[in-house]
């Protein structure tokens, strides 16, 4: 083996693969299999020759800070993703614009009580999903794991600096539309 | 030490149960008497049956008239109630990893998992999560195994050694830094507890074997560090772990597999460098 | 008596003889760890590491666009949001569109899918920011109601 320093040799193999990438190829660059890979999908088409059952995980596993609030992060990424991507897309197909949207849901005179639940459940997952990002950027450096009751220290914490924040926004925004209506 | 007539009588009894439950009825356990009845919901599964499926089936045991561990009922049922539930254990001390199971919604090892005493509730016990049954609590574990295997668990250096010359040389600061690596026992609690390994066990490595790549990546005495997490660079084996911390959670071990992923992300992204090996002094 | 005397001897010669032999030089490592197939594979680490700083980056942002609306907001949020939200997203669905439940095909097309999204997303909120309020006008509108 020449002694080329490994750090050479794995840029070497990238740029190399980078020109082989725009050509066309069935299997793309980003779905290659290391060697075990290919092993691990071998291996479940073995098991699921054999007909064995997949014990069960969802359903059983105990509710636990940890993949419960790592679950919500998930969701609520995914539900105001989509709200963006339906809002976004919506109002650009839809016969009518925002403002008349609003405008209609105002002609409702929901009383602040009512409105200030959907502003919670419009505010609470953006400040989570925020906060909550911090906490997991600090996971992927090793940062506030060196054990279980560091973790879940920071997940309280994390849960209800978002529900106080969230609340705030939202109280405030009642506060200014009572001051907005009495200066009218 | 039983009588012959004793003898005779739990023999007939462990033979009828054994009939019962052959022949598919669930072995219908006389009526507990006793202050502290608990009662075991069980996964069964039995793959020579044609047309199997898992079941759950409810046992009941005597707690003063059985050890304080669940390994001691898992065995306890198995004989005197149902010689057919098959499990694995061996050491019985939570050294082995053999007795890895779900119990109570957790993974733990049976064998140092204390029965709950609250009579009141049922203990559900489940295999491991999302693995491959064999039958009832064996999972298959072969592809824990090879991923294991995979990523060389074992020393290797860029220079020839002398075999026996003398010692590889290591400080005690750089021993330290193995603690709480070197003493994964590989039941695979953690890796099965990961919603990560679960839906995407073939591609992703898992908290255990990562926690292993890590323990010789950041080893004085390895020269390949290098190679061994430039094996794990691609957007599966290690990036998969979206810091969930079940696996840190669950360990029976209390070791910390989250902290030494992230220390596999730092290394990789070049946040952290593995420090130099300290000259050795003879 | 004489005989486990002549053994004895024998035996301490042949010890000796093993402690002063030569001893074997070996390389205690296996046959080349680089080129296992696992160097084939792109190296994600980078990828990675843009992504978190990413959203490092973005962390500003959140509060800034409680207090400070307007086009220019609306800009930065719509490229930080729609990178963010795409790379997400893949994540996503590479996690549950697995070959193994739904088949090669359609797992392949759920790959496709996710460009498909950001770019819809993409669009939609271009297009809210050109030709409706934009997004902090939206929501300081929905916050006064």
């Amino acid at each position: 083996m020449i002694n080329i320093p490994s750090s050479i040799l794995c840029r070497m193999a990238a740029r190399s693969s980078i020109s082989r990438g725009f050509a066309t190829s069935v299997v793309t660059k980003s779905e290659a299999k290391t060697p075990i890979q290919k092993v691990g999908w071998e291996y479940l088409l073995k098991q699921r020759s054999k007909n064995r059952p997949i014990a069960p995980h969802l359903t059983i596993y105990q509710p636990q800070l940890t993949w419960m609030l790592s679950g919500f992060h998930r969701i609520s990424g995914c539900v105001m993703a989509g709200t963006l991507l339906v809002g976004g897309v919506g109002f650009a197909v839809l016969p009518f614009d925002f403002t008349t949207f609003v405008e209609f849901v105002r002609g409702w005179n929901l009383p602040c009580a009512v409105t200030a639940v959907f502003k919670y459940i419009i505010a609470f997952p953006i400040i989570f999903h925020t906060l909550n990002g911090i906490r997991f950027l600090g996971f992927d450096l090793a940062k506030g794991v060196d054990n279980i009751g560091q973790v879940y220290k920071s997940g309280w914490l994390v849960f209800a600096l978002s529900a106080v924040i969230a609340l705030a926004i939202v109280v405030n925004s009642c506060q200014n539309k009572n001051k907005a209506v009495k200066s009218a | 030490m039983l009588s012959r007539s004793a003898l005779l009588v739990h023999s007939t009894e462990l033979a009828l149960n054994a009939a019962r439950a052959a022949s598919g009825a669930a072995a219908a356990q006389p009526k507990k008497t006793g202050n502290r009845i608990k009662t075991f919901e069980i996964y069964r599964f039995n793959p020579e049956a044609p047309g199997a499926k898992p079941t759950i089936q409810k046992f009941d045991v005597d707690l003063d008239q059985c050890g304080t561990m669940v390994l001691d009922a898992l065995i306890k049922i198995k004989n005197e109630v149902d010689p057919t539930l098959t499990f694995r254990r061996s050491c019985r001390e939570g050294i082995c990893g053999s007795c890895a199971m779900n119990i109570g919604g957790q993974n733990t090892l049976a064998c140092i998992c204390k029965i709950d005493a609250d009579t009141s509730k049922s203990t559900k016990i489940y295999p491991l999560p999302h693995m491959f049954v064999v039958k009832d609590l064996v999972p298959d574990m072969n592809l824990f195994y090879q991923q294991y295997a995979s990523i060389q668990p074992w020393i290797q250096k860029k220079t020839p050694l002398t075999l026996g010359e003398k010692q590889m040389h290591q400080s005690v600061a750089e021993r330290d830094r193995l603690d709480g690596l070197y003493e994964c026992i590989l039941c695979a609690c953690c890796s099965t507890s990961c919603p990560s390994y679960w839906w995407n066990a073939d591609k992703y490595l898992g908290p255990a074997v990562l926690m292993q790549a890590y323990r010789w990546v950041i080893d004085s005495r390895d020269d390949y560090a290098t190679e061994r997490l430039h094996r794990m660079h691609d957007s599966f084996s290690a990036f998969k772990c979206h810091t969930i911390m079940n696996c840190t959670k669950t360990c029976p071990k209390h070791l910390n597999p989250a902290k030494a992923i992230g220390e596999i992300k730092s290394l990789l992204t070049g946040f952290k460098e593995k420090p130099a090996a300290e000259p050795s002094k003879f | 008596m004489a005989a486990s005397l002549r053994h004895m001897a024998g035996f301490q010669k042949a010890f000796l003889m093993a402690r002063n032999a030569p001893r074997l030089s070996t390389a205690v490592r296996a046959a080349s760890t680089l080129n296992d197939g696992a160097s084939k594979v792109p190296d994600h680490s980078m990828h990675f590491k843009l992504e978190r700083l990413w959203a490092v980056g973005m962390l500003p942002i959140l509060p800034a666009s409680y207090f400070i609306h307007g086009p220019v907001m609306d800009a930065v949020l719509t490229v930080a949001l729609t990178l963010h939200i795409h790379w997400g997203v893949h994540g996503v669905v590479y996690d549950y569109a697995r070959p193994y439940v739904i088949g090669e095909a359609a797992a392949k097309a759920a790959h496709v899918g996710v460009y498909v999204l950001t770019g819809l997303l993409l669009a939609g909120l271009l297009h809210f920011n050109t030709n409706d309020v934009g997004i902090t006008k939206a929501f300081e509108l929905v916050f006064s109601l």
